[in-house]
C-alpha cells in the first residue's frame, strides 16, 4: 500500500511538471530544457525558508513561486528573439547555470543557509520538514498524498482553463506563425513570458512538493537528465493538449517500477533502463512524432 | 459581378496614412529613394512596380515589418494620431510601449496579409478569425483564470461574428473545420477575413489572387468589394501583373513604384463597361485562355484542347507538322494515383472512382494543364520528381519506366523542375546556385544578379534565378515540368521565361497553372 501511495505522490509531482512545460513546448512551442532548473530553484526555496527559518508551507511555497517568477525571464527573454536551436541553446545556458549554482554555493565551514553557504553544495539538505497545514503536520504519506493529488488537481484545473481559454488560443497562433499573430496586433514577446512564468511557477510548486516529501534535496533535481527526464514525458505522452503530457508522466513513472519486476541485476538494471528510455524516444520520434496523445509535433 | 459601380460613389476622405522621405538600401543598393505618400480613407490602392522595385519592402515598411533606413511614418486611422521618425534613437527601444513592430503598428488600424495565407492550422477556421480580435479580455491569464464569464460573454460574441464572417465567405457549415483542410481560395478569404476582423482600416495586400483559379479570384474580389463598401476599409494592393486586369473595377488610384520613387494616377471612369477587365466578362468565357497564353502559343501553332477529370484542362501547343508523327511520347503517365495519408489526391474521376490518372506528352509538345485550386497540381508535380510516393500506376520517361527510381535518378535522366515555391538555395548566392544546377549560361538578366544571395533577392528576381536553374538542371533534357512558371513576373520578365521555355533543349513542356476559368 505505501509503495502504491509512494507511486501516486511522484505521479502528482511529475503531472504538474509534464503539464507546465506543455505550456511552453507544446503551446509556445518552445523546447526548453531549463525546467528542472525552476523545479529545483522552488525545491531549494521552499526547503532553506522552512528548514532554516522556520516558514510555514504555503508562505514558503509562495515565496518559492515569486522567485520562479522572476528568473523565468532568464527563459522568456532569450525567446523574444532566439527561436529553434539557438533558443534551445540559451535554455541549457540557463539550466547549467542553476545547477553550478546550485552545486557550488557551498562552504564546508559555514552553516547551512548562510551567505558563503546557502545550498551546502554537492552534499545536499537533508532534513527538509514534511509540510503542516492547518495546524495538521502531514508526516505520514497517506496524509501527504492527500496534499499532492490536491496540489495536482488544482494545477491541472488551471492549466486547463488557462489553455482552453483565449489566452491559449493565442498561444497557439503563435506557435503556428508567429509572424502572423503580430500581424493581427499580439504582443507575443508579452505572451511568452506569461506562458514561461506561469511554467515555472507551476513547476516550482512541484518542485517543493518533491523537497517536501523526500526530505532531502541536491543539485541532481536541476541536473540535464532530470530536465531530459521531463521533457521525455511530454514527447513521449504527446504535445499542445490536456492528456499527453498526463499519459507522459503515467508512463515514465511505471516504467522504471515495471522494470524493477524483471529481477535483473542491479548493475545492469539502471543502464537497461536509460536504454529503454532512449529507445523509446526514437520510436516515438519516428513513428508517431506527436507522441502518444497529442496534437502538435515539434518542428 | 458588379464591383466596378460602387468605388465612384466613395467620397475620398482624410489622410489616413502619410510617409514622408522612405529610405532603404540593401547591401548598397538602393530600393526606396526618399519616398513620399498619401493615403486617404476609401481609396483602393494597386501599387505597381517591375520585378525588384521594392513593392514588398516598402509593405513591410508600412507595416512595422522592417524599419526603414530613414524618413518618417504618420498613422492618422485613430483619433490620436501616432508618428514615428527614422532612424530611431536607441533610447526609444527601452520604451516598451514604443515600438516599431507589427503589433504595434497594428494597432493604428494597419493590417496585411501574405502571399500564402498564413492562417493558424491548428485553429479551426471560427477561432481563426476569433483570435485576430483585439483586446480580448481572456487573453489576459488573470482574467481567463478568475474572471471566466466575461471572456466567455465576449467570446460568444466573437463566436456569432466570426459565424456570420464564415457565412459570407459561403464557408457557414466549415467553422470548426481545420484551417488546413479547405481549398486555396477560401484560405485567402479567410486570412483577409481574419485580417478585418481584427480592425482593420488599412489593410495591406500581398498578391490576394496569386495561384487562383477562375473561382477563386472571384470569391476573393467579391469579397474585397465588400470591405470597401461594407466596411470602409482602404486597401492597398500588391498583384502580379496577369492578375490586374481584374482588380480595374475596383482600384481607384495607381502607385508606380519607380527608381525608389511613387508616381501616383488617380483613376476616372470607375465602373464604367468598357474598362471593365476582359476576364471577368461573361462572354469572353468560353476562351479559356490564361493571360499569358498568346506569347506562348504564337500564330503558327496549333492549339489543342483535352478535357481532364475533374475540371482539369490539358492544352497542347505545337508545331502544325508535328502532329503528323505522333507516335513518340517523352513522358507517360498510365493509371497513376497518389495519395496523401488517406486521402486521394491524383487519379480519381468526376464521380470520385478511383481510376487513375493518364497523360502523355510528345515530343515538340508544350502543353498547358489548367485546374482548380485543390486539384493537385504541386502533388502531381511532386509526384513525378519522386519527391511524393506512387500508390499506384507507371511513369515512363522515353518509354523507360522511372516510377521506382529516387529523384536525383530522374533529374539525371532528364527530368527537370520548377516548383510554385521557389526551392532553391537560400544562403547561396545567384551564381553558385546557377552553378550547382550546372548551368553556366545564365541569360543577361539573371547574370545581372551573379553576386547577389538568394535570399535578398525579391520574389521576381528569385523566381528568374529559379526557372534558369530549373530549365537547365539536366545534361541532356527530356522533360521541363514547371508549376506556375509565370508567378511573380512583370511583362519583360514574363517574355523572357517565355523564351527561356520555348528555347529549351527539352523537347516535351508541361506547365501547371491554376484554372483561368
Amino acid at each position: 500500500m505505501n509503495y502504491l501511495i509512494h507511486l501516486l505522490i511522484y505521479f502528482d509531482i511529475y503531472v504538474i511538471v509534464a503539464l507546465s512545460l506543455n505550456l511552453v513546448v507544446g503551446y509556445c512551442g518552445l523546447l526548453t530544457l531549463a525546467h528542472a532548473g525552476f523545479y529545483a530553484i522552488g525545491g531549494y526555496s521552499y526547503a532553506l525558508l522552512a528548514l532554516v527559518w522556520g516558514w510555514g508551507f504555503l508562505p514558503a511555497v509562495l515565496a518559492a513561486v515569486l522567485l520562479a517568477a522572476v528568473l523565468s525571464l532568464t527563459v522568456s527573454l532569450p525567446a523574444w528573439r532566439l527561436k529553434g536551436d539557438f533558443f534551445v541553446l540559451a535554455t541549457l545556458a540557463v539550466q547549467a547555470l542553476v545547477f553550478s549554482l546550485l552545486y557550488n554555493w557551498s562552504n564546508a565551514d559555514a552553516p547551512l543557509g548562510s551567505w558563503s553557504n546557502l545550498t551546502n553544495g554537492p552534499f545536499g539538505i537533508p532534513g527538509i520538514p514534511r509540510p503542516e497545514i492547518l495546524g495538521v503536520a502531514l508526516t505520514d504519506s497517506r496524509h501527504f498524498v492527500l496534499l499532492a493529488t490536491a496540489v495536482a488537481a488544482l494545477s491541472a484545473f488551471v492549466v486547463r482553463r488557462l489553455t482552453a481559454s483565449p489566452w491559449g488560443r493565442v498561444l497557439v497562433a503563435m506557435r503556428e506563425d508567429e509572424l502572423a499573430a503580430r500581424g493581427l496586433g499580439k504582443n507575443t514577446r508579452l505572451f511568452k513570458v506569461q506562458a514561461i512564468a506561469i511554467a515555472s511557477c507551476l513547476t516550482a510548486v512541484a518542485g517543493a512538493l518533491y523537497a517536501a516529501y523526500v526530505g532531502y534535496l541536491d543539485p541532481s533535481s536541476a541536473s540535464l537528465d532530470e530536465s531530459i527526464l521531463m521533457l521525455s514525458m511530454v514527447i513521449v505522452g504527446g504535445l499542445g493538449n490536456f492528456r499527453g503530457p498526463i499519459i507522459g508522466a503515467l508512463i515514465l513513472i511505471a516504467l522504471p517500477e515495471l522494470l524493477r519486476f524483471l529481477d535483473l541485476p542491479d548493475a545492469l538494471a539502471a543502464n537497461l533502463r536509460l536504454a529503454i528510455y532512449g529507445l523509446l524516444l526514437v520510436l516515438m520520434m519516428h513513428f508517431r512524432p506527436q507522441g502518444i496523445g497529442g496534437e502538435y509535433r515539434l518542428r | 459581378m458588379k464591383i466596378g459601380a460602387f468605388c465612384d460613389t466613395l467620397p475620398h476622405g482624410r489622410v489616413l496614412l502619410r510617409a514622408e522621405g522612405l529610405k532603404q538600401a540593401f547591401g548598397g543598393q538602393i530600393i526606396l529613394d526618399g519616398l513620399d505618400l498619401e493615403l486617404r480613407e476609401g481609396e483602393v490602392v494597386l501599387l505597381r512596380g517591375e520585378n525588384g522595385s521594392g513593392k514588398t519592402t516598402l509593405l513591410n515598411i508600412l507595416t512595422g515589418n522592417l524599419e526603414p533606413d530613414a524618413g518618417a511614418i504618420h498613422y492618422h486611422a485613430h483619433s490620436t494620431p501616432r508618428s514615428y521618425r527614422f532612424p530611431r534613437p536607441w533610447w526609444r527601444e527601452l520604451n516598451p510601449f514604443d515600438h516599431f513592430t507589427p503589433e504595434f503598428v497594428a494597432r493604428e488600424g494597419v493590417r496585411r496579409t501574405w502571399q500564402e495565407p498564413r492562417l493558424f492550422g491548428a485553429h479551426t477556421l471560427r477561432d481563426n478569425i476569433a483570435v485576430a480580435a483585439p483586446g480580448h479580455p481572456g487573453e489576459n491569464p488573470v482574467l481567463a483564470l478568475f474572471a471566466p464569464s466575461r471572456s466567455a460573454r465576449r467570446e460568444t460574441e466573437l463566436g456569432h461574428k466570426a459565424d456570420a464572417m464564415l457565412a459570407r465567405l459561403s464557408l457557414a457549415r466549415r467553422q470548426d473545420s481545420s484551417a488546413d483542410k479547405i481549398s486555396l481560395g477560401q484560405t485567402k478569404r479567410v486570412a483577409i477575413a481574419r485580417a478585418v476582423v481584427a480592425g482593420a482600416r488599412i489593410l495591406f495586400l500581398d498578391e490576394p489572387l496569386a495561384g487562383l483559379d477562375r473561382q477563386g479570384i472571384g470569391d476573393v474580389l467579391e469579397l474585397l468589394a465588400f470591405l470597401v463598401r461594407g466596411q470602409g476599409v482602404t486597401l492597398v494592393i500588391v498583384e502580379h501583373l496577369f492578375n490586374q486586369p481584374h482588380l480595374h473595377g475596383l482600384v481607384t488610384t495607381d502607385w508606380l513604384l519607380k527608381d525608389g520613387a511613387i508616381r501616383r494616377t488617380d483613376r476616372k471612369g470607375r465602373g464604367d463597361d468598357s474598362t471593365r477587365p476582359h476576364s471577368l466578362d461573361p462572354s469572353r468565357v468560353s476562351i479559356r485562355r490564361p493571360a499569358w497564353f498568346g506569347l506562348l502559343a504564337g500564330e503558327d501553332m496549333e492549339v489543342v484542347d483535352e478535357l481532364l477529370p475533374r475540371g482539369a484542362m490539358l492544352t497542347r501547343i505545337r508545331r502544325p507538322a508535328a502532329s503528323k508523327h505522333l507516335s513518340k511520347p517523352v513522358l507517360e503517365i498510365r493509371e497513376l494515383v497518389v495519395s496523401r495519408g488517406p486521402r486521394v489526391v491524383i487519379g480519381l474521376d468526376d464521380r470520385g472512382d478511383r481510376v487513375g490518372f493518364n497523360l502523355a506528352l510528345y515530343e515538340g509538345d508544350i502543353s498547358v494543364l489548367q485546374a482548380p485550386n485543390g486539384w493537385g497540381k504541386t502533388t502531381l508535380l511532386f509526384a513525378l520528381a519522386g519527391l511524393q510516393a506512387i500508390s499506384q500506376g507507371l511513369v515512363q520517361l522515353r518509354c523507360h519506366p522511372i516510377t521506382s527510381l529516387p529523384a536525383w535518378e530522374r533529374a539525371k535522366l532528364g527530368m527537370q523542375f520548377v516548383m510554385s515555391d521557389n526551392h532553391s538555395f537560400k544562403g547561396l548566392r545567384v551564381d553558385e546556385n546557377i552553378a550547382l544546377a550546372g548551368y553556366n549560361n545564365a541569360s543577361p538578366g539573371v547574370r545581372a544578379l551573379a553576386g547577389r544571395t538568394f535570399s535578398s533577392l525579391s520574389g521576381g528576381e528569385q523566381r528568374k534565378v529559379t526557372l534558369a536553374a530549373g530549365l537547365n538542371s539536366a545534361v541532356r533534357p527530356v522533360v521541363n515540368i514547371l508549376d506556375e512558371p509565370f508567378n511573380a513576373f512583370d511583362h519583360s520578365a514574363s517574355l523572357d521565361a517565355v523564351k527561356a521555355i520555348k528555347s529549351s533543349r527539352a523537347p516535351g513542356t508541361l506547365l501547371l497553372v491554376p484554372s483561368a476559368v
